[in-house]
């Protein structure tokens, strides 16, 4: 066996794309605090099922480099005009407490994103407006910050979290080079950094934001991602949660089940679920295995591999259980992911191994 | 509330980074190995209780594999390994001589000829530098099986890189994938 390793590195060790590819050391910087202000604490049971859905979604930024191309322009902001402006856009100087600030909200995402750009720099702030295909419940939501430019320009930057204001409304907060230090130096991980509370519940279990509010003074240049309605035949870049308000499959019953609380457990089967599917004008895109919960004493590898394990409509029992539903990434789809055991099943095993 | 330990976290970081870049690298090329790297450790922050602390690497391949696949999902252009690959085949980064192109090419072709789970046992052992055991883990198979994949793969890898120098890159073998119900 090692014959073949040795000799498979051999073969292929002058041919690898990646040997001279080095991580930009100021970048890094970028990236961690990025990363660290920018997730949630993990606070409660509802949040851990919450991220369970998420994992499809949380691929969406990745597509984010390459979407651009035109937009409808049905109007002209003003820029520098006092006082609201609601034109598109919500972009409203306004003072509050803590000083100025600019709410956005999105009136119409149809807008050339190229216009709130303007708008911002009319107002010395480099902040950039990007708007990708979204499944209904995202259109008009933010569902993404982040720094602009990844490499040497991102690291220059201060830094910055946000926290919630109230249901649907975020700010941006610039956080100090001191503050800044000691994240990198692993001496503040709570305080002001990388709050986000209660989910918009316009989104589902979906995290997005109704309206960010930008303060003025900020130094750092953003990006915020919202989305949009998809062209003809533009595949979703965002795909909320399914059974989310205007979703294919808006106020069914197929949430998973809470793992901390198994007496919530829906266990709904593959049969009742395509009756859902049907009488909502559904189809399914995809089957994928879940084969994390397979109880016993081989799980399957990896955390959440459901899509190694895809599975033919015809290999699919009315019997088995329902997993996951998440939405597909065109109009009227969705994914399911099954098994033919009960979810949660290696929780649950878990739980009553630690009762006895 | 859990209390993360960000410290750790930011060792996990710098140490690990670079190999998930790269790895990421590989597979989608430089547009798309930051977006892929960042948002793995985005998700091993998310779960840090959960990455194993002594050998963190295979859990961090496993979870940058699903987003690639995500991706690769989601935009049909890519797949199998390095189909991004110009005719440069570096995009600027190194600055390779006609020879060594052309040798490049040959055996991206050859990897992509081989089957998709053999392609990236072959890759985990060789580019990635893991031993079997953590390869095995990463690619969702045990370690007979691995050791008899990368036994057939090497074979293969032999035969294409010795009789077709001037392969061109396969094409790709959709996933499955199908409108039901």
């Amino acid at each position: 066996m090692n014959d073949d390793i040795t000799e498979l590195r051999n073969l292929l060790e002058a041919h690898d794309p990646a040997r001279h590819v080095r991580a930009d050391t100021p970048g890094l910087s970028a990236t961690l605090q990025e990363i660290v202000g920018g997730s949630r604490p993990v606070s409660s049971a509802s949040e851990r099922r919450r991220r369970s859905k998420r994992r499809w979604v949380m691929a969406a930024p990745l597509t984010a480099l390459v979407v651009g191309g035109a937009f409808a322009v049905p109007m002209v902001l003003a820029p520098g005009q006092d006082g609201p402006v609601q034109v598109g856009a919500s972009l409203a100087p306004a003072v509050f407490g803590e000083g100025d600030y600019i709410d956005v909200t999105i009136k119409d995402p149809a807008v050339d994103p190229q216009r709130y750009r303007t708008e911002f720099a009319v107002h010395g702030l480099d902040v950039a407006i990007r708007m990708s295909p979204a499944s209904p419940s995202l259109v008009g939501k933010l569902v993404s910050v982040l720094p602009q430019g990844r490499a040497k320009e991102a690291a220059k930057m201060a830094g910055f979290t946000y926290e919630k204001v109230e249901e649907g409304v975020y700010r941006i907060v610039e956080l100090t080079p001191e503050e800044m230090k000691e994240r990198r130096e692993g001496k503040r991980s709570n305080g002001r950094v990388g709050r986000l509370n209660d989910d918009n519940p316009e989104c589902g279990n979906h995290w997005c934001v109704s309206t960010i509010r930008v303060p003025l003074d900020l130094k750092v240049p953003l990006e915020l991602h919202f989305g949009r309605a998809p062209k003809p035949d533009e595949r979703y870049t965002f795909i909320g949660d399914v059974s989310a308000s205007g979703e294919i499959l808006e106020g069914e019953p197929v949430e998973p089940p809470n793992p901390h609380d198994p007496r919530t457990y829906a266990y709904l089967r593959v049969g009742e679920l395509k009756e859902i599917i049907q009488r909502r004008g559904a189809t399914v895109d995809f089957y994928d295995t879940n084969p994390i919960d397979r109880p016993g004493p081989n799980p399957g590898n990896g955390d959440w591999a459901y899509v190694d394990h895809p599975r033919k409509p015809e290999d699919v029992p009315d019997s088995w259980y329902v997993h996951v539903v998440f939405g597909g990434d065109t109009p009227g789809t969705v994914g399911v992911a099954v098994g033919p055991w009960r979810p949660n099943a290696r929780w649950v095993e878990m739980q009553e191994k630690g009762r006895s | 509330m859990v209390v993360r330990d960000e410290a750790g976290f930011t060792s996990l970081f710098e140490e690990h980074y670079e190999s998930v870049l790269r790895y990421a690298w590989r597979r989608v090329g430089p547009a798309d190995a930051p977006d892929i790297a960042a948002e793995t450790f985005r998700i091993a922050w998310e779960k840090f209780d959960r990455v194993p602390a002594d050998r963190p690497l295979p859990w961090l391949y496993i979870t940058a594999k699903n987003l690639v696949l995500n991706l690769v999902r989601k935009d049909e252009r890519r797949n199998g390994i390095a189909t991004w690959l110009g005719p440069d085949l570096g995009n600027g980064v190194e600055a390779d001589h006609a020879g060594a192109v052309a040798a490049r090419i040959a055996a991206v072709a050859a990897l992509n000829d081989l089957g998709e789970r053999d392609r990236e046992l072959v890759l985990l052992v060789s580019w990635e530098g893991l031993d079997l055991r953590e390869a095995a883990a990463v690619a969702g198979c045990s370690r007979p099986t691995a050791a008899m994949r990368l036994h057939r793969a090497r074979r293969r890898l032999r035969r294409l890189l010795g009789d077709q120098p001037e392969a061109t890159v396969a094409t790709r073998r959709p996933s499955y994938k199908e409108t039901a119900v």
